[in-house]
């Protein structure tokens, strides 16, 4: 059995570090232009403070929320998605009836979701939206069509109840601005392609997968006239936008602050109180700060992309909504940069806005996405750190195992801490598990160490001794190792072991 | 006291209470720096920052003794 360990550094906890503290630079320069350009007067800790109470209550509510999915509750069939849809319909249409006929309610008209005494603004809505609840829906219903093998009527049913869906997030943010509509567009359009990629599977011809997310993006484009509340992306003054943002980028010096703009009242009017981060950092320090901070931003969406772990799509089971949170961080970055210096798509470059509470969400769920990631990875390993006992000690009939006190380890109980010596003459620290197989007991001896791939191999206890399995017991040992895997397994991963075709 | 040593060292590395250790530390380290920070830069652009120059034009045109701030 002696298999070679991928010794292939797994990097996630680094890039979980470096990510975070871009975040908290992103969010520093934040406090910095509301300190000095806003006249709100913000405390020197209010956003990181924020940011750290966000995180945590997503933490606690992934934590507390995450279990009711990893049941497959609403893995049923195509018919009881159908019906869901149709009593979701009922209470849309019941909804609108209230909001014509009553003002205490209002979930379609306005910009905030009113519900009696309770004002919600879509604002903070939105991205939960976008990022969790739609990504979440599409998935189950991709993986209950997979699960029927993609017959016509799980296609048919599967389908008009995801564009029931996207009619309800239009009908919900459609009194948002209309840049908010573009963004649902391409967010939803992005779910469907990342939900048609994962669940994809030989029964669907590749081309036919590929006409399926332009069409749902059609569909989209020919919903937006309607739903779209004026003809220009842009709610404000664009002439006096553009005429703003030109005369700051000819004016301004390489390092530091140009006279003209230090001088400039129109300026300094236009960035009064204007939340144009990379105007504001073109003001106070030149343009060697603009192309540090583009280049921050550059590596952080690098950072993003590589926290999904696309290697492990299949065997995540939630892996479509972390990979939406990080496209629409990539989204909010390119163009939030684009708009920056003029171009008509008027979005905010993420953590350096009024959204910094929704970003903060996104992230958080990022962060635990490469988390679960991280212990998928250890998992998939963990088959492959398995040796033979002769690879740890010398090929002996039986073997001495002490516990931590120094005396004779036997059977006392799951789990405990023993030490080994091994083959030189070194103490191996080791922790152990018990499995009964066909009435013999098997030990698993895990390798304590901080490395992440520790080594185990397995000893059977036959009356107070420990003794290595026989080379024609290797049945046996792969029995044992399945237990082990069944015993570790992530309950992020999904519950078939991944993908039905590999091949494809 | 070697005792108490041994117990020590199995606190922080055997249950991993240094990564707690190293937490505290960085908080508490990040906090100083994010503050110090702030205020540097802030003293930095004291005079000429966008809040400074607003103020001191609306002032200096006499047209309120209001700050821009003030209404």
């Amino acid at each position: 059995m002696n298999k070679v360990i991928d010794m292939k550094k797994d990097k996630t906890i680094k890039h979980i570090i470096l990510a975070s503290t871009m975040v908290m630079i992103l969010l520093w320069i934040n406090t910095f232009i509301h300190q000095n350009s806003f006249s709100e007067g913000l405390e020197t800790f209010t956003y990181i403070g924020h940011s750290v109470l966000i995180a945590a209550a997503t933490i606690f509510y992934y934590w507390t929320l995450s279990p009711l999915f990893e049941e497959d509750i609403f893995e049923n069939s195509t018919r009881l998605y159908t019906t869901v849809t149709v009593l979701c319909g009922v209470v849309i249409l019941f909804l609108l009836f209230l909001e014509l006929g009553t003002d205490a309610i209002s979930v379609y008209g306005q910009r905030e979701i009113i519900l009696w005494a309770f004002a919600i603004p879509k604002r903070y809505a939105f991205d939960i939206w976008a990022i969790v609840v739609f990504p979440s829906i599409i998935s189950a219903f991709f993986k209950v069509m997979q699960k029927e093998k993609y017959t016509l009527s799980a296609v048919t049913a599967g389908t008009s109840s995801i564009l029931f869906i996207t009619l309800c997030g239009y009908m919900i943010f459609m009194a948002m601005p209309n840049i908010w509509l573009v963004n649902l567009m391409i967010l939803n359009t992005i779910s469907v392609g990342l939900a048609i990629h994962k669940y994809y599977d030989k029964r669907i011809k590749k081309l036919n997968a590929i006409a399926a997310v332009i069409l749902y993006a059609f569909v989209h484009m020919g919903v937006l006239p309607f739903v779209c509340t004026n003809a220009f992306i842009y709610e404000g003054d664009w002439d006096y936008l553009t005429s703003g943002i030109s005369v700051i980028i000819k004016n301004a010096s390489f390092f530091g602050i140009s006279n003209y703009l230090l001088q400039s009242e129109y300026v300094h009017s236009f960035l009064a109180d204007n939340n144009k981060p990379i105007l504001q950092i073109l003001y106070y320090g030149g343009w060697i700060s603009v192309v540090a901070f583009i280049i921050l931003l550059l590596i952080f969406m690098y950072l993003i992309l590589k926290l999904l772990g696309i290697e492990n799509r299949y065997e995540h089971r939630n892996w479509v909504v972390f990979s939406t949170a990080a496209l629409h961080f990539s989204i909010r970055i390119i163009m939030g940069l684009l708009y920056s210096f003029g171009f008509p798509f008027p979005i905010a470059l993420p953590f350096l806005g009024i959204n910094y509470i929704t970003d903060t969400i996104a992230f958080t769920l990022l962060l635990i996405g490469a988390w679960e990631n991280h212990k998928i990875s250890q998992f998939l390993k963990i088959e492959s750190s398995f040796l033979d006992a002769a690879d740890v000690f010398a090929i002996q009939d039986e073997y001495c195992i002490t516990n931590e006190s120094g005396t004779a380890y036997t059977e006392e109980s799951y789990e405990e801490d023993v030490d080994i010596i091994g083959k030189e003459g070194t103490i191996i620290h080791c922790s152990t598990e018990w499995y009964m197989l066909k009435e013999r007991i098997f030990c698993v001896f895990s390798e304590k160490t901080l490395e992440t791939n520790c080594q185990r191999f397995i000893l059977e206890y036959v009356q107070t001794k420990w003794k290595a399995l026989e080379n024609t017991e290797s049945d046996l040992e792969k029995n044992v190792i399945r237990e082990y895997l069944v015993e570790h397994k992530p309950s992020c991963m999904v519950s078939d072991g991944g993908r039905d075709d590999e091949d494809n | 006291m070697m005792k108490i040593i041994k117990k020590a060292k199995n606190l922080l590395i055997k249950n991993k209470l240094w990564m707690v250790v190293i937490i505290i530390i960085t908080i508490v380290a990040g906090g100083f720096i994010w503050k110090w920070s702030l205020n540097m830069l802030s003293t930095n652009f004291e005079n000429h920052s966008i809040n400074v120059m607003v103020n001191e034009e609306t002032t200096t045109d006499g047209a309120s003794d209001l700050t821009y701030w003030g209404f």
